[in-house]
C-alpha cells in the first residue's frame, strides 16, 4: 500500500508535466504577447511568462476549471507583474527611454507622405502606444490590455483582476484617456492622421 | 445627465457594457451634444487602435525553455516535500493490524484467553444471536466453538 501511494504520486507528477507541456504549447504565444505589452521588453516578458507557468504548475491544485486556463494564467501573470512593479517601487519609466537599445523594440517609422494608409499609421503608433502603456500604473495597464488588446468583457477582466466591474470600468476609462493624452503630446500628427483614416 | 457624468461612462458605452436606462440616457445625450459625440468617437478610435496592435512574436525556443522550467519544478518539489498521504497511512495501519493478529495467533493469544473463565465462555455461548447470524441463519454454536478453541486444552 505504501508503495502504491508513492507510485500514484509519481504517476500524478508525470501526468501533470504532460498536461502542462500541452498547456504551454496551446497558450505560450498569447501569454508572451500579453507579457510583452505589460513589461515592454523581450527579456522581462520571457521572465514573466516563465514565472507565471511555474506558479501555475505549482498551484495547479487550486485551479478552478470553471475559469479557462488562459484566464487563470493571466491572473497569475498580472498579479506577478503588479507585485514586481510594486517591489521595485517605481514605474518602468526608465525603460521607456531605453526601449529599442536591446534590439527587441525597434520600430521603423514609415514615410507618412508616401504611404498614408491606416495599417502603416497603426504600425508607427505601436511604439508610442507601448510607451504610453508603460507610463501608467500596472493596474490601469492590465485593465486596458485585457479589455482592448485581448478583447475581454469587463466581467472577465474583473474576474482576472479579482476586483469589481465598476473598478474595471473606471480603470479602463482613465487608462484610455491617459494613452490618448500621451499620443496627442508625443505623436500628435500620426495619431490625428490615424483617427482621420477611420 | 450632464456632460461630465456622460463622459465618465463613455468608455463603457463604446464597449457596449451599459444597459437599461443608463444606455438610453447616454445615447439620448450624445445625439444632442457634439462634444460628447466627439469624445465617444475619439475613445472608439483609440479602442480600435489598441485592438489592432500586433502580438509580439515569442523568441526562438521559448516553449522548450518553459517546459524545462516546469520539469525542474517537479524535481525540486519531489526532493523537497515528502508528505504522508492518507493512502500511505492506511497501508501502515493495515500492516500493524496484521502483525498484531499474527502475534495473538502465535502464542500471546493463548495467554490472553487463559485469563477468561469457563463461565464467561458459556455466557458467550448463551448470548443472543448477532445481527450477522440472524441475517444469514448460521448455527449460533459454531462461532462459539471456534472461540473456545483458543482456550487451553
Amino acid at each position: 500500500m505504501f508503495f502504491i501511494g508513492v507510485k500514484d504520486k509519481t504517476a500524478d507528477a508525470v501526468d501533470r508535466v504532460a498536461l502542462f507541456e500541452r498547456l504551454i504549447q496551446d497558450s505560450y504565444k498569447p501569454a508572451y504577447g500579453l507579457a510583452y505589452r505589460l513589461t515592454g521588453n523581450a527579456s522581462e516578458a520571457e521572465d514573466l511568462v516563465q514565472e507565471s507557468f511555474v506558479r501555475a504548475y505549482r498551484f495547479f491544485h487550486r485551479y478552478d476549471e470553471s475559469l479557462p486556463f488562459t484566464s487563470w494564467l493571466y491572473r497569475i501573470m498580472t498579479n506577478a507583474h503588479i507585485d514586481s512593479v510594486r517591489r521595485r517601487g517605481r514605474l518602468k519609466t526608465t525603460s521607456l527611454e531605453a526601449s529599442g537599445t536591446d534590439g527587441s523594440t525597434t520600430w521603423d517609422l514609415p514615410d507618412l507622405e508616401s504611404s498614408p494608409d491606416r495599417v502603416m499609421l497603426q504600425d508607427s503608433l505601436d511604439e508610442p502606444v507601448q510607451k504610453a502603456l508603460l507610463s501608467m500604473t500596472p493596474e490601469f495597464r492590465t485593465a486596458v490590455l485585457l479589455a482592448d488588446v485581448e478583447g475581454m468583457a469587463y466581467e472577465e477582466v474583473a474576474e482576472i483582476m479579482r476586483t469589481s466591474v465598476g473598478t474595471v470600468r473606471s480603470r479602463i476609462h482613465r487608462g484610455r484617456k491617459q494613452i490618448r493624452s500621451y499620443l496627442l503630446k508625443h505623436a500628435p500628427q500620426t495619431y490625428r492622421s490615424y483617427c482621420d483614416e477611420l | 445627465m450632464n456632460c461630465k457624468s456622460v463622459q465618465n461612462r463613455l468608455s463603457a458605452y463604446v464597449d457596449r457594457e451599459l444597459g437599461g436606462d443608463e444606455l438610453l440616457q447616454i445615447r439620448a445625450h450624445i445625439s444632442a451634444c457634439p462634444d460628447c459625440q466627439a469624445e465617444a468617437d475619439a475613445l472608439r478610435s483609440l479602442k480600435f487602435l489598441l485592438n489592432g496592435m500586433g502580438c509580439p512574436e515569442p523568441p526562438e525556443g521559448l516553449s522548450e525553455r518553459l517546459s524545462a522550467s516546469v520539469l525542474r519544478t517537479r524535481i525540486e518539489d519531489s526532493r523537497g516535500s515528502f508528505r504522508i498521504t492518507p493512502l500511505m497511512f492506511a497501508g501502515v495501519a493495515a500492516c500493524s493490524m496484521l502483525g498484531t493478529l499474527l502475534l495473538i495467533n502465535s502464542g500471546l493469544g493463548h495467554r490472553f484467553f487463559n485469563g477468561h473463565s469457563k463461565a464467561s465462555i458459556s455466557e458467550m455461548a448463551n448470548a443472543p444471536k448477532s445481527g450477522f447470524d440472524a441475517a444469514f441463519g448460521s448455527d449460533s454454536s459454531a462461532p462459539i466453538i471456534s472461540a473456545a478453541n483458543f482456550g487451553p486444552r
